[in-house]
């Protein structure tokens, strides 16, 4: 059984689904496959709670949405505009410096 | 276990001041979800009268989703993420609109005002009638 997420996770979700969909279209339910296979479980989003990430992206234009007939359902697509890379890049540039400071906090505490 | 009743859901997310429209739209897409989680577990061999609580548990609540909703302002209606506007626009709004609320009424409601209508002319005439006959029997008095 997956381990709860811990509480410093803001930001992370949206990190991921960007980064996820950069990659190719997806729908809800794959996505939140796709995020549990990628972090081999160390994160996980419920599921429901995903489309209201899903759906401010959209609404801010990160992201657009298309729907699909696939097997006799209807599926909601989306993926990452030009909007959506650069905020990719600028999240994806935000984590790096915050992970870099705090793994050197960690290595090196008397710093300080 | 039964399905969750997903029009609950909605009448939740709306209660939340989630726009009617975008309320929809989140329900469909998490029914949708909803029969992945089913397939999900019938193929991975989950009991039949286990399938419908382990895809509900899975999906989460409409508490837990209305909360999630409650973290993106942009997704609730004008009148949550702007009250004060709203309370000042929606007054003024309602005022303009009262003088033509009554043809509002008319047009969707026209059988009953017509029936009332004939009403109101058929006792009027009774009335008329009425009144007639006894002036005519004062004057013929």
């Amino acid at each position: 059984m997956a381990q709860p997420n811990p509480p410093f996770m803001t930001g992370i979700p949206e990190l991921l689904l960007l980064r996820l969909l950069a990659h190719r279209e997806m729908y809800g339910y794959e996505l939140v496959r796709a995020v549990r296979l990628t972090t081999g479980d160390a994160i996980t989003l419920g599921e429901g709670v995903i489309y209201p990430a899903l759906h401010s992206l959209e609404r801010q234009g990160a992201l657009k949405s298309k729907r699909k007939e696939v097997e006799g359902r209807t599926r909601v697509y989306y993926s990452l505009t030009a909007k959506g890379q650069r905020r990719l890049a600028q999240l994806h540039g935000e984590w790096q410096r915050i992970q870099a400071g705090v793994s050197a906090a960690l290595e090196n505490p008397g710093h300080a | 276990m039964p399905d969750p009743d997903f029009l609950a859901f909605q009448k939740c997310f709306v209660q939340q001041g989630v726009d009617p429209g975008y309320a929809r739209r989140l329900t469909c897409e998490l029914a949708e979800h909803y029969q992945d989680l089913r397939r999900e577990a019938e193929r991975s061999g989950v009991s039949p009268g286990e399938v419908a609580g382990f895809a509900a548990e899975r999906l989460g609540s409409a508490s837990a989703i209305s909360a999630a909703i409650g973290e993106q302002p942009d997704l609730r209606s004008w009148v949550y993420r702007y009250p004060q506007l709203a309370r000042l626009v929606l007054p003024l709004a309602f005022a303009a609109l009262l003088p033509v609320a009554p043809l509002f009424a008319g047009i969707n409601h026209a059988e009953s005002v017509l029936r009332w209508t004939c009403c109101a002319m058929l006792s009027a005439i009774f009335t008329a009638v009425l009144l007639l006959c006894m002036q005519l029997s004062i004057a013929l008095a």
